[in-house]
């Protein structure tokens, strides 16, 4: 069943990445786009540069090898590679979820944004402002506004 | 990739001054909409005030109703002792389902977090419908209270008959009670809703539930193990009592397994609901055989396992020399089923967790039992599983009015403080008492997998039934 049918994907900062293409079509968006017929080759991957786009396919490539192995034991190792893989810096880590959106892989997709969502941990407002140097832009009228709304709800 | 930041992201009025990039900025809504879901609702509380783009996002009906479908159910424990009344009840335990789901990505399967939370300790717990538990005062008679476990909010139910259904009426989607009082003939059964509307009476029955408890149903149905008057056991065929919510009706099936001996009748049988179905277990002397009803339709029971009881007792000492040999299986509960894993309570020894796979079974540490008020519990101690199937932290709408005399206003709707535009007002006049006619926001996203009600359903709550 594994033909070893390769494709190319360029980077936008033109860097080309060959494949299989079992690794690519675990990108949706590929998948459609060499399906149609559209693809093109090499396949021109915009909005993801060269060091996003090695991650992605090193994520692919794993998850593919994973579903080929013949006995799921590799699960448990599995879920311990992608908690390794997710253990980067923050930008890196925004740049993985746009790509993962972008190419729509819902499993790159899913791991990124919960580790997002696990590191919104600060108990107050600010502490998450900080973690990810979000500015505040409410007003001081619609802040106290917003903290009235949700007062019933504080411990 | 951004083409007009000011026509992509409206909710920036002001121009940012090009510092530190914040890594949110960069996503598209649906991205960071998919993030905050998957936080559980207290940060959510704390999120929706970080900054506008995410208050604008939070606070909608689309992302109530995904998050909801994200959120983690929740076991209920509740240790509960009649032989001594100075220990009438103590705090809620709850075995959090939900640290265990969510941790895959740092790989580790931690077990069940065992938290817990108090209640008034005058009060004992009849039952849950959608985070919402019903209590009954011990001391005085036909007390019933309504409470809140997040807001604390507690509403008094006063009432004439024994409570024995708290549920989400399908039809109408509000909470309805139902309760009997014995009469000389048998027992009269009638349907309240929590505010002064009129009751609905069911009718006569011979049969009362045999527990102290109230369900909240399975689909619009209701189901106990009764009795009739002074306790005399009904016949099989006869053993087990549905509700019908639609319906409006009783009906009385037999329970599976098979015929018990007339001298026995069916106490060594339990009924429980549990994760949206009905099962049955019974306890034959070193063997618990548990059911589940597939179809309701035809009444039609699966065995779906035969658990060997004889474990190494000397592993699982008893902390209560009350406990004598033969009753040491004869009392045990069955708490939950979930994932292969049964959760069983074993009185005088503590809660346990069996996997049907391996016929392995784990003790839960439970900080109650394994610490100072161990042998004070002693053999009448009863362990039941209240299962709110969706996160127990349930707002509340009105929270900002307390809650007073079991108003209508109790939809138990699930709300993140959304500001009105947003979402549908209620209709003038159908306020709460105190303000009657404020407009009062009510969140959507009310998934109540039980009574099958969607979010939509929740926006034709508002007219009076």
């Amino acid at each position: 069943m594994a033909t070893s049918r390769k494709v190319t994907l360029l980077s936008s900062d033109g860097e080309s990445f060959e494949v299989e293409q079992s690794v690519a079509v675990e990108s949706i968006t590929i998948k459609d786009s060499i399906e149609e017929g559209s693809a093109g080759n090499p396949i021109p991957v915009p909005k993801v540069n060269s060091k996003i786009l090695a991650k992605v396919i090193e994520y692919c490539k794993k998850h593919v090898e994973s579903a080929k192995a013949e006995d799921r034991v590799d699960d448990e190792d599995l879920v311990a590679w992608d908690a390794d893989f997710v253990k980067v810096d923050q930008a890196t880590l925004f740049d993985l979820i746009r790509a993962a959106n972008f190419l729509n892989i819902k499993s790159l997709l899913d791991l990124t944004c919960q580790t997002v969502a696990d590191m919104i941990k600060g108990k107050t407002p600010e502490e998450k402002r900080k973690t990810f140097t979000i500015r505040n832009d409410f007003t001081p009228e619609e802040e106290e506004e917003v903290r009235r709304e949700n007062q019933w709800a504080f411990e | 990739m951004h083409m007009g930041v000011s026509r992509c992201f409206p909710w920036r009025s002001r121009t940012s001054n090009g510092k530190k990039r914040d890594g949110f900025g960069t996503l598209p809504d649906n991205v960071v909409v998919d993030v905050l879901s998957r936080l559980e609702v207290d940060q959510l509380k704390c999120a929706i005030r970080v900054c506008r783009r995410w208050h604008a996002l939070i606070a909608t009906a689309h992302f109530a109703r995904l998050h909801l479908q994200r959120v983690s159910s929740v076991t209920v424990v509740y240790p509960l002792c009649f032989e001594d009344p100075v220990y009438y009840n103590v705090g809620l335990f709850f075995i959090d389902w939900g640290s265990m789901e969510k941790k895959p990505i740092a790989g580790a399967k931690s077990p069940p977090a065992l938290r817990d939370i108090t209640v008034d300790r005058s009060c004992h717990l009849l039952g849950c419908c959608d985070g919402l538990f019903i209590l009954i005062k011990t001391r005085t008679a036909s007390m019933y209270e309504i409470h809140n476990p997040v807001t604390w909010e507690r509403v008094p139910v006063p009432h004439k008959g024994s409570i024995c259904g708290f549920f989400l009426h399908p039809l109408s989607n509000k909470y309805r009670l139902l309760s009997y009082r014995e009469t000389p003939n048998g027992f009269w059964y009638q349907v309240d809703g929590l505010g002064p509307a009129a009751c609905i009476d069911v009718g006569m029955f011979r049969y009362r539930p045999r527990e102290q408890e109230a369900p909240s149903g399975v689909r619009g149905r209701l189901h106990w193990m009764v009795v009739g008057k002074e306790g005399v056991s009904p016949p099989c065929s006869h053993s087990i009592m549905v509700f019908s919510a639609r319906e409006n009706a009783f009906c009385f099936m037999p329970h599976p397994g098979d015929s018990c001996l007339p001298s026995k009748g069916h106490s060594n049988m339990h009924l429980v609901e549990m994760q949206g179905r009905v099962y049955v277990y019974a306890i034959q002397v070193k063997f618990m055989s548990i059911w589940v009803l597939e179809d309701h339709a035809s009444w039609q029971w699966v065995k779906k396992c035969d658990i060997n009881l004889q474990w190494n007792l000397n592993r699982h000492p008893v902390h209560d020399e009350n406990v004598t040999s033969y009753e040491n299986y004869k009392n045990m509960q069955l708490i939950d089923i979930r994932d292969g894993e049964l959760l069983l309570f074993w009185p005088g020894r503590g809660l346990f967790q069996h996997n049907l796979q391996s016929q392995t079974i784990k003790r839960v540490p439970w900080p109650f039992m394994d610490g100072f008020g161990y042998d004070t519990y002693r053999m009448k101690t009863r362990v039941v599983m209240v299962s709110p199937e969706q996160d127990f932290k349930r707002l509340h709408p009105s929270g900002r009015v307390p809650l007073q005399g079991g108003s209508e206003s109790l939809y138990g709707v699930y709300i993140l403080g959304s500001s009105p535009e947003k979402l549908p007002r209620n209709k003038p006049g159908e306020g709460n008492e105190d303000n009657p006619g404020e407009t009062k926001p009510l969140g959507v996203g009310r998934a109540s997998p039980r009574a099958q009600v969607g979010p939509e359903q929740v926006l034709k709550l508002l007219p009076p039934e």
